[in-house]
């Protein structure tokens, strides 16, 4: 419904407020000055989606950022006390708002209620599961923050080192694979390439890489897996131990 | 067997890159005999419009060398990053496991 209603959405913006309640989506433009100084809200209703949907938005859906642009124009155009209306039509569609006011409602609190946060940790990575965390230990959460960090650093630095080895593979090779084409024996009249003549730092080169190639790739397919295998592992174990703890013996 | 694996495998790509590039240099500084980089390299000015083209030669072993130098600092940053995480890992594992052992205030 929403969805239908972007492009048309600038004629029909005023009927939808009078309306009321549109699908299931919240008001931004009421929800979010809770959150922002009222002051910028005040100060000019086109600074809210200039300043605020680029950074949202590119960082939530990366996909449907291009329509929210192209957008743009058409709002910056209009008058302010109308814009907060037409705003919420138009982008209604680029941001799920039904999430992000029922998440401004109700934010996830972390101390109060430990298994949520416990979920959250898990679904994203293996490491708190692995782990079983104590959602009041800060010490050991702070030391799978940083485990968790370390992990992703090594993964993409692996995977640069991975991609240059490649690039290092293909040019070495080429230029061996474009020597062994072209080159002649000593007999013929105009050789192109010397009779004395040093391959092996080439090959060395291709060797080189190669083993850099196959030793990164392992690795990171091994980091791919036991990150998988760690999940499962850890969801089987998460639903062992309540079942453990709440029988009388233990 | 994860972390000794992430261990070792940066460990044998910079050992790798380390050894293309001394054999590399150990070789070239030759004079007598010529390698592909510096025959390519000393015939690029020749047009050509087929194959052996030694303008577009030189550049890419002068690229695969700079690359495999490249690799060296890279494979050594993952080496030392793969160290911290095992380092981190083991402390985290004692420290979890010594928690677990002793019985909690609630």
């Amino acid at each position: 419904m929403a969805r239908g209603m972007a492009y048309g959405g600038v004629a029909r913006s005023a009927h939808v407020d009078e309306a009321g309640s549109v699908g299931g989506y919240g008001h931004p433009a009421i929800i979010w000055p809770l959150k922002w100084p009222r002051g910028i809200c005040r100060l000019g209703s086109p600074l809210i989606p200039i300043l605020i949907i680029p950074c949202y938005e590119s960082v939530l859906a990366l996909t449907r950022f291009p329509v929210c642009l192209l957008r743009l124009p058409l709002l910056v155009s209009f008058t302010p006390s109308f814009l907060v209306k037409s705003y919420h039509s138009l982008y209604s569609t680029c941001l799920p708002w039904d999430k992000v006011s029922r998440f401004l409602r109700n934010p996830p609190q972390r101390e109060e209620n430990p298994a949520r946060f416990k979920m959250s940790t898990e679904s994203k990575k293996g490491y708190a599961s692995s782990f079983e965390v104590d959602s009041h230990d800060h010490h050991l959460q702070s030391k799978i923050r940083t485990l968790e960090l370390t992990d992703n650093v090594r993964i993409s630095l692996t995977l640069v080192a991975l991609l240059m080895g490649i690039t290092v593979l293909g040019v070495s090779a080429d230029a061996l694979a474009v020597y062994d084409a072209t080159h002649v024996p000593h007999t013929f009249l105009l050789p192109l390439w010397p009779d004395q003549f040093n391959l092996r730092p080439t090959v060395a080169l291709v060797v080189g890489s190669t083993i850099v190639v196959l030793a990164n790739a392992v690795s990171l397919l091994f980091s791919k897996v036991q990150s998988v295998s760690r999940q499962i592992l850890g969801g089987s174990r998460e639903d062992d131990i309540p079942q453990l703890a709440n029988t009388p013996g233990f | 067997m994860h972390t000794s694996l992430a261990f070792a495998a940066p460990l044998v790509g910079l050992i790798a890159a380390v050894i293309a590039m001394i054999f590399f240099y150990a070789v070239n500084a030759s004079a007598t005999e010529d390698t592909l980089l510096s025959w390519t390299c000393r015939w690029k000015a020749v047009p050509m419009s087929q194959r052996p083209q030694f303008g577009t030669l030189c550049k890419e072993s002068y690229a695969g060398l700079y690359l495999s130098i490249l690799l060296i600092p890279v494979e050594a940053l993952v080496l030392a990053v793969a160290g911290w995480q095992m380092k981190v890992e083991r402390y985290t594992t004692a420290y979890a496991s010594a928690r677990k052992g002793t019985p909690t205030g609630t």
